[in-house]
């Protein structure tokens, strides 16, 4: 498998479009099996579609918007209107892609995604090596039980979703050749004879502060936490953890490193968290997530340092590679889902950022779009929704 | 207090250990699946046996309901030889887009068999409860085969199972390289053991061809010591090119005659040599052919030929290859035979039956080419008081006497007989009753002529001997077919009156 990265800063859509794609196919030495491509909202959903329309008919297109910018391996690029484009090809591969309107039944629009995706890939029936989803903000639970529901539970998944503007979720869009949407996902499908490692990472550490969520309203509403205003426990745990009170006005960029776990497996004697990112305290005491949260679910208090954010998706990376390749030269490429609120509070160091994945990735190509959420498999298990994780996925050779 | 990036470094890194250790038991679970696998796969003898072996390693490590070996069941289809659950045994399957892909080294997983096409065609009776399929390929140097995993449930099988059975994939196909290979070895060494069977038999055999060849040569040798026979052979110029048993047939030795033509020791004025001959150079098969030849110091000897042409490779005629027996004593008996058969004992003048096969071809000439044909018959006159006064001893004197008489006086073509007594016959072919009434009267004054002397009690006695002849003819013109016995009795009238008239006289028979 041979996995090639390039960039756009241009204006121009189809201009940009058109220019990094000949970056890829040079490097590559002629069309990707899979284009998995990530822009800032500086390019409109029409632009997009008109311009991926215009590659070659056998190039499948798989990607979203994505907050501010993104990093790879060729540096930072938060400035301006950015296109990345990451080829995957040659021989040893086949995907197939697809893209579905969430509306009212994101589950329903997994599945037939999925199909659909199989189906484009003349594979239909069978089991794929990997799943990427790329969806808009929301559902994205009900996403996962969709493709669970057809593949089984344990089938790899790299989800990513979509970044958009911070205030405005439902800017968001996914992507695939010649269409752009809000409001959906895409989803590709990749049968490939070469292996494939992912690695789904935390970072934060769990506090003692834990209790069962209650009161809910919708998928990610939480009035009551313990039977309390859901916001004042959350308020209350995080002065005692930290030490420093939330401010008044405190926004997803201050919760940012006190997420809400959810114990969904464990490894050994530790559990493992799914984090939920509370997007907002409401002045009616109740939390809005921006994970799903059931009644009776169990939430603890996660707490990350700063410092250690820096360094979180080289760590993510490593242990993708350690896990899957003995020998860290046979890696060929990586896809990093970088969480957008991660992201922001490390904003002044993504070169430093930027510097220890390429690191960690040995020089080999990677893109890293900011994601509004991240999926994939934390265990062997079904594959969850959290947030202000890092998902990476390492292509070998 | 520690710091949090301190604690969650810490996390991270135990998290991370127990990740790889869990990752370590997975890999020696899979490792020691790989060897209890590789034990089962090199302790296997066939592919039956291989199948079974993994079959009972495999559901340890991926856990499906039944599993069934796809196998080349004749006209480019498939079908199942070996399953763990008997209903999917003789299944037929004709490949088609996923179990090409599956033939051409690709594993191919299913999470719903009901979503392929290519299931879809089978006999749901037997597949209806497999929703989930792995199908591995085993390309071997024997085989090109698929295993085929199944479970009722769908999407039962996780990427985990298929990539362990992907590692399984290069051990099946080194496993049945050694069974090959094995089979390949078996299969030599048995042909090593069978050429080096049939190398003894044959050397055997030939040593039983060289003692029977030598046996029949023994044999050969013997009767050519024992019986009158030698063997030749001759190339295409009748020059002697082999010879054994001719010095005691003929005289020759080997020495003698190897490079003679064969020619030289035959009397070519011989009929039956010129026949033999004539057939020497047709190149044709002979057998018995007998004739004289000549033996060293220059004594005949009758011999019995046989031979066949000898050809090259080209079926050229290279020469003759035969057996000649001495046939001199059975030849000179069978000889004798005949002349005793006819001829007169006493006389050796021609008997009747001689007579009689002469006047055949007389009598056919006379017919076809108009030839007189007249005949003699002669009686001895008062010969009763030869006998009578001289004894019978003395009347066989006279008789034999006559019978030199009668051939020296005769011509060559004509055949004088003694048909009993003291009666002759004389034929004469292509003679007028002139002819003959000339011949019959030298032959009367011949005798008349001629002193007999017979012994008669221990002396000699002269005697005068005269001679009675009848003549008789017959002649085409007269468009008779008059019988040898019409003309005998026609003769025995001329002599009839002869001896009326008086004896010692020629009588002509009067033209039928």
């Amino acid at each position: 498998m041979t996995v090639v990265t390039a960039f756009s800063d241009l204006a121009d859509t189809v201009g940009a479009i058109a220019t990094a794609y000949d970056g890829v196919r040079d490097r590559l030495g002629g069309d990707p099996d899979l284009l998995v491509l990530y822009h800032t909202l500086h390019h409109s959903a029409d632009a997009v579609a008109e311009a991926t329309a215009r590659l070659p008919a056998n190039v499948r297109v798989h990607g979203g918007t994505t907050f501010r910018g993104l990093l790879s391996d060729a540096g930072v690029h938060v400035v301006g209107p950015v296109i990345g484009m990451m080829g995957v090809g040659t021989r040893g591969v086949r995907c197939g892609t697809a893209i579905m309107a969430k509306g009212d039944d994101p589950r329903g629009a997994a599945v037939a995604a999925v199909h659909a995706a199989l189906a484009d890939a003349d594979r239909s029936g069978e089991i794929p090596d990997l799943v990427l989803l790329c969806g808009t903000v929301g559902g994205e639970e009900e996403c996962l039980a969709g493709i669970a529901s057809v593949l089984g539970a344990r089938v790899p998944v790299f989800g990513a979703t979509a970044g958009g503007v911070a205030c405005d979720l439902a800017t968001s869009r996914v992507l695939v050749r010649g269409a752009e949407r809000a409001e959906a996902i895409a989803v590709a499908v990749v049968f490939s004879s070469h292996p494939v490692s992912r690695a789904f990472h935390a970072g934060c550490v769990p506090t003692h502060f834990a209790d069962i969520a209650n009161g809910c309203e919708g998928p990610r509403v939480v009035h009551r936490i313990g039977g309390a205003p859901a916001a004042d426990v959350y308020a209350k745990w995080v002065h005692l953890q930290t030490g420093t009170p939330l401010p008044e006005d405190a926004t997803s960029l201050h919760t940012a490193l006190a997420p809400l776990g959810r114990e969904v497996g464990r490894i050994g004697e530790f559990p493992l968290y799914a984090l939920t990112h509370v997007d907002e305290l409401r002045a009616d005491g109740a939390l809005v997530m921006m994970t799903d949260v059931a009644e009776g679910d169990e939430l603890r208090l996660m707490v990350g340092a700063r410092t250690t954010l820096v360094a979180r998706p080289a760590r993510a990376v490593e242990a993708a590679i350690t896990l899957q390749c003995a020998d860290v030269c046979a890696v060929s490429g990586g896809l990093i889902a970088f969480c957008a609120g991660l992201a922001a509070l490390v904003a002044d160091d993504l070169h430093e950022v930027q510097s220890s994945l390429r690191a960690a990735m040995l020089d080999r190509p990677f893109l890293a779009p900011f994601t509004f959420g991240e999926q994939g498999n934390l265990t062997d298990d079904r594959a969850v929704h959290a947030n202000l994780m890092i998902s990476s996925l390492i292509f070998g050779v | 207090m520690i710091p949090t990036a301190d604690l969650e470094h810490l996390r991270e890194s135990l998290i991370e250990l127990d990740r790889l250790r869990l990752h370590e038991h997975n890999l020696r679970l899979e490792s020691e699946g790989l060897m209890r696998g590789l034990r089962a796969l090199s302790e296997a003898q066939d592919t039956g046996a291989m199948f079974d072996a993994l079959a009972d390693v495999l559901r340890d490590l991926v856990p499906f309901e039944d599993a069934f070996l796809l196998a080349m069941g004749g006209r480019g289809g498939f079908r199942v030889v070996r399953s763990t659950a008997p209903r999917f045994l003789g299944l037929r399957w004709s490949p088609r887009a996923v179990l090409s892909r599956v033939l051409e080294g690709e594993t191919v997983a299913l999470f719903d068999t009901r979503l392929s096409a290519e299931w879809g065609e089978l006999p749901q009776t037997t597949l209806g409860a497999a929703r989930s399929a792995i199908m591995v390929p085993i390309r071997s140097q024997a085989i090109s085969a698929a295993m085929v995993f199944v479970h009722a449930t769908p999407a039962f099988f996780a990427p985990a199972h298929v990539h362990l059975l992907k590692r399984f994939t290069p051990l099946i196909d080194q496993a049945l390289n050694g069974m090959w290979v094995r089979d390949r070895l078996e299969k030599e060494r048995l042909h090593a053991q069978e050429a080096t069977l049939a190398r003894l038999r044959e050397v055997e055999e030939r040593r039983k061809a060289e003692a029977e060849s030598s046996r029949v040569h023994e044999m050969i040798a013997s009767a050519i010591d024992f019986a009158p026979i030698y063997l030749w052979e001759v190339d295409n110029d009748f020059r002697y090119t082999f010879v054994q048993g001719t010095e005691k047939a003929l005289g020759y030795a080997p020495e003698d005659l190897i490079d003679r033509c064969a020619l030289e020791f035959f009397n070519l004025e011989d009929a039956a040599t010129q026949a033999y001959v004539a057939i020497l150079k047709s190149g044709q098969t002979f057998e018995n052919v007998v004739f004289r030849r000549g033996c060293k110091g220059g004594s005949q000897v009758w011999v019995s030929v046989s031979g066949r042409p000898v050809v090259d490779e080209t079926g050229a005629f290279r020469g003759y290859r035969g057996i000649t027996m001495d046939v001199t004593e059975t030849t000179e008996a069978k000889l004798k035979l005949e002349q005793m058969a006819l001829h007169d004992a006493l006389t050796g003048l021609a008997n009747r039956r001689k007579f009689l096969d002469h006047f055949e071809p007389a009598s056919a000439r006379l017919l076809r080419y108009g030839e007189p044909l007249s005949l003699l018959a002669i009686d001895i006159d008062h010969f009763k008081r030869v006998n009578d006064a001289h004894g019978h001893p003395a009347g066989d004197e006279v008789l034999i006497a006559m019978g030199r008489i009668l051939e020296r006086t005769v011509r060559r073509t004509d055949l004088v007989a003694r048909f009993g007594g003291e009666e002759f016959m004389v034929l004469l072919p292509d003679t007028s009753p002139q002819g003959a009434s000339d011949l019959a009267e030298k032959l009367r004054q011949a005798v008349e002529a001629e002193r007999f002397v017979v012994e008669s009690n221990g002396r000699k006695v002269p005697l005068t001997v005269t001679i009675s002849v009848g003549v008789g003819a017959i002649a085409r013109e007269a468009g008779s077919t008059t019988s040898f016995d019409d003309l005998i009795e026609r003769a025995d009238q001329a002599l009839y009156a002869a001896k009326l008239a008086g004896r010692n006289r020629v009588s002509v028979a009067e033209p039928a």
